[in-house]
């Protein structure tokens, strides 16, 4: 289980992050939304053990955030905004590289399996000739080779297509379903966002709360 | 570990192109320009012709003198064909050794020994000249010292048999154990240091694959930029290793690369170019690439732009090798200021040494980065 309390985060005197709170349980995939520099990414770096929190409490299962850092990073996996790849490398070469520096051991086939779960088929071909989208269902591949408990996403599905967009969502809730993964996702797709999530955060000036598993459909707090 | 070696192994089959060509190209610039050095020498020798009328001892000793004059080109010719050599101008000067060389000068006559031709665009004839006649007039005096012993012995009455080649002979070598053209002065009541140093040549081989060997270093490890790229930053997070671990991991396989690559390229110069080869030499040549890896990696470490570190490090390149005395020759310097010495590890190559200043300095620094955290931990 994750637990936020209270979380504030500061860049000097401007506060980017103030008193957020949420949890986010085992097999949950919840969508996490907000107009442009509400914190959304500063939330999810804080989270991925990337930048310190100014105040508050982070907690993933038996851990508390601030100590045994790379045990906690060993439970994330973070899929950047920007695409984190060797462009002069193959997609074989990517996933073998960063296999090779993963905590984790995968075999090729494994590797393979993963690309092909985010529906990237182009095993041999170079990360610069590649679309954009594809460029992103990598990216999205290398940051689960080590399996991580709580996959943080930042605005991932930017450039695919509607058809992969769909594939990786029912995926991500597989994954979350069978494997009993957490799951945090950025997008400014609300279609997107309600299909696949079962709760919605949404964090800036207005912060909000939406609960979409409930039994009337959308019930909506004020946080 | 294996991981980490993996991942370069991925990098070498990908760059391999690129860095074969920066690990053979010390050996192929050095090669070459050791021997368009020795070329363009070769073309700016005078040439010379000798026309010698009545082979001789004498004449024969003062054309292998010549010989081993390093600005002269000698050419054996008749008169003939010298002459129509200098009307084309193919020639600086024609010298003719009459009949009779050396009956005249063992008669000690100094007139009309040589005879000399120039052309209107001999550029070098007096010198030349000049040359020549020092050396005939040498030979002039020897003979005259060796009759004087002669006019002693039978003055004296001795009725020993003298024996000119002999006189001649310990005459010569007298002239070179006395050192009569190198001589050390010193004002009086002052000592002067008097060393058996050799001065380095101008064009020294070792100098000139150290330069190359320098900028090939700096080029071989931009990889550090490339690894360093900022958009990937962020997967340093979740990998088993830290960057500063990969890289460090990575620096040690770089350099045993090119540590092999250079032991084979320094005993093909030592072969091809007939260059001496000493254990000394091996050693330096080993320490002096130990201190240019580790400069260049941290060097490299203070860039986040591929062409601002490669405009800087040839920049640095150039300094480092003027100062080190591979281009211009400092060893004057060097005995007014002892301590420009270290200024550049080049210096301590050329002369066969270990650079413990530079090793010293750059291994605390590369402590210092390794131990220095990240700054990004939360």
């Amino acid at each position: 289980m994750l637990r936020v309390i209270d979380l504030e985060k500061s860049y000097g005197k401007k506060k980017i992050l103030d008193k957020v709170s949420f949890q986010l349980n085992r097999g949950e995939v919840v969508g996490l939304v907000g107009e442009n520099g509400a914190g959304k990414s500063t939330l999810l770096n804080t989270l991925a053990t990337i930048t310190r929190a100014t105040k508050g409490t982070i907690q993933l299962g038996e851990f508390v955030y601030g100590k045994k850092t790379e045990d906690i990073r060993k439970m994330v996996g973070f899929v950047p905004q920007e695409i984190s790849l060797w462009e002069e490398f193959t997609v074989e070469q990517n996933m073998l590289f960063f296999e090779k520096l993963s905590w984790k051991r995968r075999t090729k086939d494994e590797c393979r399996q993963l690309c092909l779960d985010m529906q990237l088929e182009q095993w041999k071909e170079p990360v610069k000739s590649l679309s954009g989208g594809m460029k992103r269902k990598l990216n999205m591949a290398v940051s689960l080779l080590h399996d991580p408990m709580l996959i943080l996403l930042d605005e991932p599905t930017v450039g695919i297509d509607l058809k992969s967009k769909n594939e990786i969502g029912k995926y991500l809730v597989k994954l979350a379903r069978e494997q009993g993964k957490m799951i945090l996702y950025t997008s400014h797709d609300m279609n997107e966002i309600t299909t696949f999530c079962d709760r919605v955060y949404a964090i800036g000036k207005d912060p909000f709360y939406i609960d979409l598993l409930s039994s009337n459909g959308v019930n909506v707090e004020k946080l | 570990m294996s991981g980490i070696l993996y991942t370069r192994w991925l990098r070498v089959k990908k760059d391999w192109k690129s860095l074969t060509l920066w690990l053979i190209l010390p050996f192929l610039l050095t090669l070459l320009t050791t021997k368009l050095v020795g070329i363009w020498s070769e073309d700016s020798k005078i040439p010379i012709g000798i026309v010698v009328e009545e082979e001789s001892e004498l004449s024969n000793q003062l054309i292998e003198t010549l010989k081993g004059v390093s600005y002269l080109d000698v050419k054996l010719l008749n008169e003939r064909e010298a002459l129509n050599e200098l009307e084309k101008h193919e020639l600086d000067s024609v010298f003719v050794l009459h009949n009779r060389y050396e009956e005249m000068i063992i008669d000690g006559k100094r007139n009309g020994l040589v005879e000399s031709y120039s052309s209107n665009r001999s550029y070098a004839h007096f010198a030349v000249k000049e040359l020549i006649t020092s050396f005939v007039q040498g030979d002039v005096s020897r003979m005259r010292a060796a009759y004087e012993v002669r006019d002693l012995y039978s003055e004296y009455g001795t009725n020993e048999e003298w024996n000119w080649e002999e006189i001649v002979e310990a005459s010569i070598e007298m002239q070179s154990s006395q050192e009569l053209l190198q001589t050390n002065f010193s004002y009086q009541n002052q000592s002067v240091e008097v060393t058996d140093d050799e001065l380095l040549p101008v064009f020294n081989t070792w100098g000139i694959w150290a330069f190359f060997s320098l900028i090939s270093t700096f080029f071989i490890f931009d990889w550090v930029i490339r690894e360093n790229r900022p958009e990937l930053h962020i997967r340093w997070f979740f990998t088993s290793t830290n960057f500063k671990k990969f890289a460090s991991i990575s620096f040690v396989f770089y350099t045993v690369i090119m540590f092999i690559v250079d032991g084979v390229t320094i005993y093909l110069l030592s072969k091809l170019l007939q260059q001496p080869f000493t254990i000394d030499l091996w050693i330096s040549i080993l320490f002096y690439k130990l201190a240019i890896h580790l400069f260049a990696f941290l060097f490299v470490n203070l860039f986040k732009q591929s062409l601002m570190y490669y405009v800087s490090s040839i920049g640095v390149t150039l300094v480092l090798t003027l100062l080190g005395g591979a281009i211009i020759p400092i060893d004057g310097l060097l005995k007014e200021w002892s301590w420009v010495e270290n200024l550049s590890p080049i210096t301590s190559l050329l002369h066969e040494e270990i650079p413990y200043g530079w090793l010293l300095v750059l291994m605390m620094l590369f402590c210092i980065w390794y131990w220095k955290g990240d700054k990004l931990r939360a």
